[in-house]
């Protein structure tokens, strides 16, 4: 699920690394929060900003095609450009051509 | 040109550069001719912009020159941590995913401080994505200098992380403001282990904009300096509500920090004083309490009674958080593609198992795993749950008193290698500063003196959300007594 490569030699300390931590965070089973719940947010204030449009180039704002595309390392003048991800074998092979 | 002394803070080099005393390129020549001196013995900068900062100092000059008015920080020289974005230099976040990536544009508290006339001369190393209490998990080898990080009081130990590079520095040297990010301590820990001040602010105060995500309702970007002084003026040019981060606020920051009334009602939370807090760092903290007692504090003992389960609650919302932010570097979007993948998640794998460094893997694959179905009730919802209980433990302690005092650390800083092999040993360094961040609220480490082996121990401040400006204050009155901010250690031959 996290999509990491994990070689054979480092599995065992993973383990023994997450059987530690693990046990102790266990520790939060202690307290009882069942009861007495308040309903204080994880953190303060309104983290939804307001609904409304903003202007191409203001804070926050869209960023126009050209100076979005300016930012990647390799563009066309309407895409991205990256490489290619499946090869044409694995292409063919699923039929997707 | 009269220079600085080696000690003096960025506010002085500011007043100095405005009365005519010194220039801008003045100073910036002499602090980089120092960064470089402490550079072969620390390690602490990965990118230096000496042309740059000289031009931008040329510039500023010139203004001045003109008659304009100096800017608050005019003339400051100012670095910035590797995870905040600069248009000058790579921001890599000390990881080899990102080395080589130049960001289109700077973080907004860059922006702050360039607005506010400081001189950006260099960007810091740091634990990679900014995941370490070291500054050993970097994957960037610092030009010039050891393989990693080290404390200018003694280059056998680590400066503490992950703002371990800005935090050595500002040990090293005077003058100079540095950005750091502080997720469950990253500023208040390494300023406590280099002898400087250093500021988490109050959750959103400062726009995260250009921060390299680890823990999105945790990190915050914050500075250290020499003073309070220095700190606060380095808040003012940073800090506020940004259309560029939606969780940012505006928090009450009046002009001079001398007008800041000085919060009287201290209090002592008993739960951070516990086994594991070295007597030495208990006797220089109660040895502050005291200093701010005789000059008229009113102290009173407090608890904090979910303290307890704050470390094990960070375990598990940190690393669930770093787990969502670091998904978007798979080769694809972000970070260098794995050779020959074969196919997608293949080339997903390899590319995250190539780039991410050993702790970062450890970290994402926990967070994965708290965050799966069958364990979110289990963990993250439970640590959720528990984080609101710590979070009213503060707002109920500060209806009673203005600002805590606590040690930043329970243990002086530790020497390279010592804690590497033990990850679980490194994560209790955070024991003291995680819960702040949990609550959100605003802390400050302050120098208190150096131990019997000479090596710097820090205290910590904390406050009620917003009352940044009343933990600086505090801060500021208690330098106001004592001498502990300006040591430095010997410069090297």
């Amino acid at each position: 699920m996290s999509m990491l490569r994990v070689d054979d030699g480092e599995i065992d300390g993973l383990v023994e690394h997450f059987s530690r931590v693990l046990d102790f965070v266990e520790l939060l089973g202690e307290v009882d929060i069942s009861v007495g719940a308040d309903r204080l947010p994880v953190v303060d204030g309104d983290a939804l900003r307001p609904d409304v449009t903003r202007e191409a180039g203001a804070p926050g704002g869209p960023l126009d095609r050209s100076g979005l595309l300016g930012r990647a390392p390799l563009a066309s003048d309407e895409a991205f450009l990256v490489p290619r991800v499946v090869s044409r074998r694995e292409r063919g092979k699923a039929g997707s051509e | 040109m009269t220079l600085p002394e080696r000690d003096a803070s960025a506010l002085e080099v500011r007043n100095m550069v405005a009365a005519g005393d010194v220039t801008c390129a003045e100073v910036v020549a002499a602090y980089l001719d120092e960064a470089t001196r402490w550079q072969s013995r620390l390690g602490c900068l990965v990118e230096t912009f000496g042309d740059d900062a000289r031009t931008v100092a040329r510039a500023a000059d010139a203004r001045l020159a003109r008659g304009e008015p100096a800017r608050p920080l005019e003339g400051v020289p100012f670095t910035a941590k590797a995870n905040i974005a600069t248009k000058l230099g790579e921001t890599s976040a000390g990881s080899a995913m990102l080395r080589g990536f130049v960001a289109p544009e700077d973080a907004t508290a860059v922006r702050g401080m360039l607005d506010a006339g400081a001189i950006l001369v260099g960007k810091t190393n740091c634990d990679e994505f900014a995941m370490g209490s070291s500054c050993e998990n970097s994957a960037l080898v610092p030009p010039g200098g050891p393989r990693t990080t080290r404390n200018p009081w003694d280059v056998a130990r680590v400066p503490g992380g992950s703002s371990g590079g800005g935090a050595a520095l500002a040990g090293a040297t005077g003058w100079a403001i540095h950005l750091g990010s502080d997720t469950g301590g990253s500023i208040r820990q390494p300023a406590a282990f280099c002898g400087v001040t250093g500021h988490k602010p109050t959750y959103g105060a400062v726009s995260r904009s250009g921060l390299v995500a680890f823990g999105s309702s945790l990190d915050q970007v914050g500075p250290f300096g020499r003073t309070a002084g220095d700190v606060y003026a380095a808040l003012q040019a940073i800090a506020g509500r940004d259309g560029l981060d939606s969780t940012s606020k505006d928090i009450e920051l009046p002009g001079d920090l001398g007008s800041v009334p000085t919060p009287r009602r201290i209090g002592v939370p008993r739960e951070y004083f516990v086994d594991g807090v070295t007597p030495e760092i208990e006797r220089r903290t109660r040895h502050v309490i005291a200093t701010l007692a005789a000059d008229g504090c009113e102290v009173v003992d407090v608890s904090l009674p979910h303290t307890r389960y704050a470390n094990a609650c960070y375990q598990v919302v940190s690393t669930a958080e770093a787990s969502s932010n670091l998904a978007r570097y798979d080769g694809v979007r972000f970070g260098p593609r794995s050779e020959s993948p074969g196919d997608l998640e293949a080339l997903y794998q390899g590319s995250r198992g190539d780039g991410f460094g050993a702790e970062v893997k450890r970290r994402i694959l926990l967070g994965t795993f708290v965050l799966s179905a069958g364990y979110a009730d289990e963990y993250y919802e439970r640590a959720l749950a528990v984080r609101r209980r710590i979070r009213s433990d503060f707002v109920r302690v500060f209806e009673a008193v203005d600002v805590l005092i606590c040690p930043t650390s329970p243990i002086a800083p530790f020497r390279v290698g010592e804690r590497v092999t033990d990850p679980l040993a490194l994560y209790a360094c955070d024991v003291l500063t995680v819960a702040a961040n949990l609550a959100g609220v605003p802390a400050t480490s302050i120098p208190a003196g150096l131990d019997s082996d000479g090596l710097p121990i820090g205290v910590q401040l904390i406050g009620a959300d917003g009352a940044d400006a009343s933990v600086l204050a505090l801060a500021d009155r208690y330098q106001s007594l004592c001498d502990d901010h300006r040591r430095l250690p010997e410069v090297p031959a």
